[in-house]
């Protein structure tokens, strides 16, 4: 029993820490430029095909594949703010909406197109090393997927909070054209942030498609859960949508183990609600007062 | 200016409209009283997932079709008709299907619908083709509430869930000692479908059997193999498709599970192998078709398929290849109708009629509910080939 729930316990830290890796850079572009990008689980899709393209195809070894199509992904990532994003600014809100929509299904279809709508297999170095210690089970894969995203929190919190790009991120996120009267160049702040959020979801892309199957569908399938991370955590909230993650993929494992895993989704969703009914701005939102 | 100028476009944009719509009466005018619409073609729409998680099967549905219409055309037609066919994507869910199954009745007035590759796309579909009166031939969803729901449009050339459920564990009662069961299900009407036929079948036979469910799109199946695995059993059935099917058995080989596996129809296809890459070493598994079938007509179908798309085909191509067969031989036995809704009628009543029709998977008659009483095979995979276990080789 004792052993069960260990091992249930990890099984949800790995699930857990798949969601925030996905959830984080989709928060952060919400809060920084306050853009709800429906584009962001492609951009997940498209950097696992990346990671899959350099590692089982060039044969790079796994780390330096991640860190590849991280890179690759920042590019993309500018693009897509250069293309999209920056021309739709100054338009109502819907566009932008609209607009991140359609990148979505843009993408999908183009990637059907290019890559077959058919699942592939991403093995890497370490699909094959399982680990087993007093009866719990992980292969390095996973223990991985749970290692690189503590690290990339890290280094997340770091840039944040310690260096100067980061300021001027948290300015924007204030007041945009405060931080605009301060000499912030809101341009490139916005394509610094589109480069970090899409190699985020790169390397979610890049650490999760291993251990599941990479598709052009696996975006479509992961956003929900990962929207009501974002939504659980509030808006914006980048520790916000750490813990929420964690607690989504705990709370999907536990239920699943103990409870049945008919009540699973159910399970995650009546914390969402009920937490959306006492917090309506999230568990570690603030509510903010609009001002006219 | 500005506005000159919209009134330009716009006039184009309207002369444009008319020119196209007084050509279209044109047209019409001009080819009805030369002749009956006899020489057109006999259009069938097939609903089925060409994109979303069951895009593959969706794409040998295509090709299943594809080849049985040109053989068919190239023959000359059905009684001098060609075939013409025509596709929508419903993606695996129910809304979209639905939406597909109304444009192809009423808007391209297709004769007849195959499809689809769901259980519960079809079942939504089969209110609408109820009430439109258009026969659906179904090849390949297993529901059993397909054919028992009383709706007189539907004709199943597959096993059902609970004929092929059955068909496995009598052969795991008969050949094995297993009898402590967990399923892992898809939730849908097709995994539910052949969780209840399996436990029934314990049920009365002896046995204990645990359930688990997953939703289609699944990717972790840790916490329910976690709870299967402190439970011990002898045998873990997973009813489920190839995508989430290779995951668990994946899933299954990291944590360390003990148990024979066994699954059911996609579990059997070389797309599920390609995925699984070993992890299904052992598995049993229903089949509807096999390549080493010697079955003449299947045999002659492998060849065409080989030769026109270059790969061997799979069960969903065969069953669906069937079903255009059982159309061809209805409608060749219908006699004229004055229109599009007396011919929808008339097929269905001759399709009811089919008896001992010999096709790629065996011959088909249809009951009074529209099921065909079919066979499953039963394989098992080793080294990434298939071995098969019943029928026993003679």
């Amino acid at each position: 029993m004792f052993q069960e729930f260990v091992q249930q316990i990890v099984n949800g830290l790995v699930l857990g820490s798949t969601y925030a890796l996905i959830a984080l850079g989709l928060t952060m572009i919400y809060g920084i430029l306050g853009i709800v990008n429906w584009a962001h689980s492609e951009l997940y899709m498209l950097g696992a095909f990346v990671g899959v393209f350099l590692v089982v195809h060039l044969k790079l070894p796994f780390l330096l594949g991640l860190v590849l199509a991280m890179l690759v992904m920042a590019l993309f990532g500018m693009a897509m703010d250069l293309l999209v994003f920056r021309p739709l600014r100054s338009a109502p809100e819907m566009n932008m909406i609209i607009g991140t929509l359609g990148i979505s299904i843009f993408l999908v279809q183009a990637a059907v197109i290019v890559f077959s709508p058919n699942p592939v297999r991403f093995p890497t170095e370490f699909s094959d090393a399982y680990l087993s210690f007093m009866g719990i089970s992980i292969t390095l894969q996973r223990l991985m997927v749970f290692c690189v995203t503590l690290v990339l929190i890290a280094l997340l919190n770091y840039i944040i909070k310690y260096t100067t790009v980061g300021k001027a991120m948290r300015a924007c996120e204030q007041n945009r054209d405060a931080a605009k009267l301060m000499g912030i160049d809101i341009n490139r702040i916005s394509l610094i942030t589109c480069a970090i959020g899409a190699a985020l979801a790169a390397a979610a892309g890049t650490l999760v498609g291993p251990i599941f199957l990479v598709s052009p569908q696996m975006g479509l399938a992961a956003i929900s859960k990962v929207f009501a991370v974002v939504i659980l955590g509030g808006m914006g909230n980048v520790p916000g949508a750490i813990w929420a993650a964690f607690i989504l993929g705990l709370a999907e494992s536990l239920t699943a183990g103990f409870i049945s895993s008919y009540y699973k989704d159910v399970v995650t969703f009546c914390i969402l609600i009920t937490v959306l009914i006492i917090k309506p701005a999230g568990l570690f939102g603030r509510s903010q007062i609009e001002k006219v | 200016m500005f506005k000159q100028k919209t009134k330009f476009l716009s006039a184009i944009a309207l002369s444009a409209v008319m020119s196209v719509s007084l050509l279209a009466g044109c047209g019409g005018g001009a080819k009805e009283p030369a002749k009956p619409a006899v020489q057109a073609p006999i259009k069938l729409g097939v609903i089925g997932p060409y994109t979303g998680p069951n895009a593959k099967p969706g794409q040998s549905m295509k090709q299943g079709v594809n080849l049985a219409v040109e053989e068919i055309n190239k023959a000359g037609g059905v009684k001098g008709r060609k075939l013409e066919v025509l596709f929508e994507d419903d993606a695996s869910v129910p809304a979209q299907s639905v939406s597909a199954t109304e444009k192809l009745i009423n808007k391209d007035e297709v004769s007849f619908l195959i499809g689809t590759f769901n259980s519960a796309t079809t079942l939504a579909d089969m209110k609408i083709i109820e009430r439109d009166k258009t026969p659906m031939l179904v090849p390949i969803a297993v529901a059993i509430e397909i054919t028992e729901s009383g709706n007189k449009w539907v004709f199943r050339n597959s096993a059902t869930n609970p004929m092929q459920a059955e068909q496995l564990m009598n052969y795991i009662y008969k050949e094995t000692k297993l009898r402590k069961f967990a399923v892992l299900h898809e939730n849908t009407d097709y995994g539910k479908g052949l969780m209840v036929a399996v436990q029934n079948y314990v049920k009365k036979n002896g046995g204990s059997m645990i359930a688990e469910s997953y939703s289609i799109g699944d990717t972790d199946f840790y916490a329910q193999l976690t709870k299967i695995k402190n439970n011990a059993p002898e045998g873990l059935i997973i009813c489920g498709n190839l995508s989430e099917g290779s995951q668990i058995t994946r899933q299954f080989k990291e944590l360390g599970l003990k148990a024979q596996l066994f699954g059911f129809g996609g579990l059997s296809s070389f797309d599920f192998n390609n995925v699984a890459a070993g992890s299904n070493e052992g598995l049993i598994a229903t089949s509807y078709f096999e390549n080493a079938s010697p079955n003449p007509l299947a045999q002659n179908f492998i060849k065409g398929y080989k030769a026109k798309y270059n790969v061997d085909p799979d069960m969903f191509a065969a069953a669906i290849y069937e079903s255009v067969y059982i159309a061809k031989a209805a409608i060749e036995k219908m006699g004229e109708t004055k229109d599009i809704a007396a011919f929808r009628v008339a097929l269905r009543d001759q399709l009811a009629k089919t008896k001992d029709l010999p096709g790629v998977q065996g011959p088909t008659t249809f009951d009074a509910k529209g099921q065909a009483d079919k066979q499953v095979m039963i394989i098992q995979w080793e080294k990434g080939q298939k071995k098969i276990l019943y029928p026993k080789a003679k």
